[in-house]
């Protein structure tokens, strides 16, 4: 009996550790990498890219910066940033230039069309 | 022996207590500890924020935003957001191939720079109700709990009863434009719900189903701790005379 009560006392103990240090206390991340940004952080981080792509039409440069967010295909990233996009009121000129790059970057490679998750 | 068992127990429901909690505190912070998502540029790794900061100012440079590109570049949290431009753009000039991005840091910094002086909450011109409005303000704050997000003006609308009001249209008026939405749209946070997006420099009227109610609306900067600014969120309480 009395070993019973030790291991359920344990128990309680461990789902109140658990409990404090998963949600009330979590351990404070710092340091972060971009592929775990919220999706409006990176929508409008693909849209940086678009913005950008457009003055420099450089396709090259535009799949390097998207690779800061960390996908295996750059395109499943703006396909991401086009459906945030127009779920959240983005204006048409912000949509028509993700847009832009979106076809920009399947015509520069092809392949990359082939990759992409649909 | 029963009287000095009986007195142990408690002992041993705290020790085992105890135990468990290290050992729940243990797993929680050291072997797997919350995996973290949906975090903010501010949590990004400092390489990071400076590949996000320079294309910031590349972006700026394509569509001339100035309060789009502030805006990003108060997200990343820096104390000193300008130090940090101005500092990347003399570090980014020292590398022959990124003298592009060093410009556009530099002009970045510099436009940031001869903006009117920002909104902090000391400075803050309050937003004036207007006298001939049919509402009137039962409760105005301004909130910085949300260190992440963008200026915003969130609005409840309440009948002279006290009820809240849905399908009410809203909307802001400023120099170059108009937005506008209607109470109701988001649901989760009260019928009589709405909420806008504000533009750092721009300058608001509000407009309740048609009607000016107040002007002099405009984004404003919350000071975090360690004096790391944030856009701070207006939140208004209307209700109809």
């Amino acid at each position: 009996m009395r070993y019973l009560i030790f291991a359920i006392a344990i128990i309680l103990g461990l789902a109140g550790g658990l409990y404090y240090g998963w949600v009330v206390n979590p351990v404070l991340v710092v340091d972060t990498s971009p592929d775990i940004l919220r999706a409006d952080f990176q929508a409008d981080y693909v849209l940086m890219v678009a913005e950008v792509y457009q003055s420099e039409q450089n396709a090259e440069l535009a799949l390097e910066r998207l690779d800061f967010l960390g996908a295996d295909n750059p395109l499943e990233r703006i396909l991401a940033a086009l459906d945030f996009a127009a779920t959240s009121e983005f204006s048409k000129a912000d949509i028509s230039l993700l847009s832009e790059l979106d076809s920009a970057l399947r015509k520069w490679d092809p392949t990359l069309e082939f990759t992409s998750t649909p | 022996m029963n009287q000095t068992q009986e007195k142990r127990s408690p002992l041993f429901l705290l020790t085992g207590l105890l135990l468990g909690l290290l050992l729940g505190l243990a797993i929680a912070w050291i072997v797997f500890p919350a995996r973290t998502v949906d975090t903010s540029p501010a949590e990004l790794h400092g390489d990071y924020k400076e590949d996000y900061r320079a294309l910031t100012a590349l972006a700026f440079a394509s569509s001339g935003d100035l309060g789009r590109a502030q805006a990003r570049i108060l997200l990343l949290g820096d104390r000193d957001p300008l130090r940090e431009l101005n500092a990347q753009a003399q570090f980014a000039l020292l590398n022959q191939d990124n003298q592009r991005e060093a410009r556009a840091l530099g002009q970045l910094a510099q436009a940031i720079q001869s903006l009117p002086p920002a909104n902090s909450p000391d400075t803050l011109e309050q937003p004036i109700l207007l006298p001939e409005a049919v509402y009137a303000i039962t409760e105005e704050q301004m909130l910085c709990a949300d260190q992440n997000g963008l200026p915003l003006l969130k609005i409840f609308l309440m009948d002279s009863e006290g009820l809240q009001q849905s399908g009410i249209s809203l909307s802001l008026n400023f120099d170059s434009g108009e937005e506008e939405t209607f109470t109701g749209l988001r649901p989760e946070f009260g019928a009589g719900y709405a909420q806008f997006e504000l533009n750092p420099g721009e300058t608001y009227t509000l407009n309740v189903a048609g009607g000016e109610v107040m002007e002099g609306v405009q984004a404003a900067i919350c000071e975090g701790e360690g004096g790391a600014n944030s856009w701070g969120t207006w939140l208004f309480t209307l209700q109809e005379n």
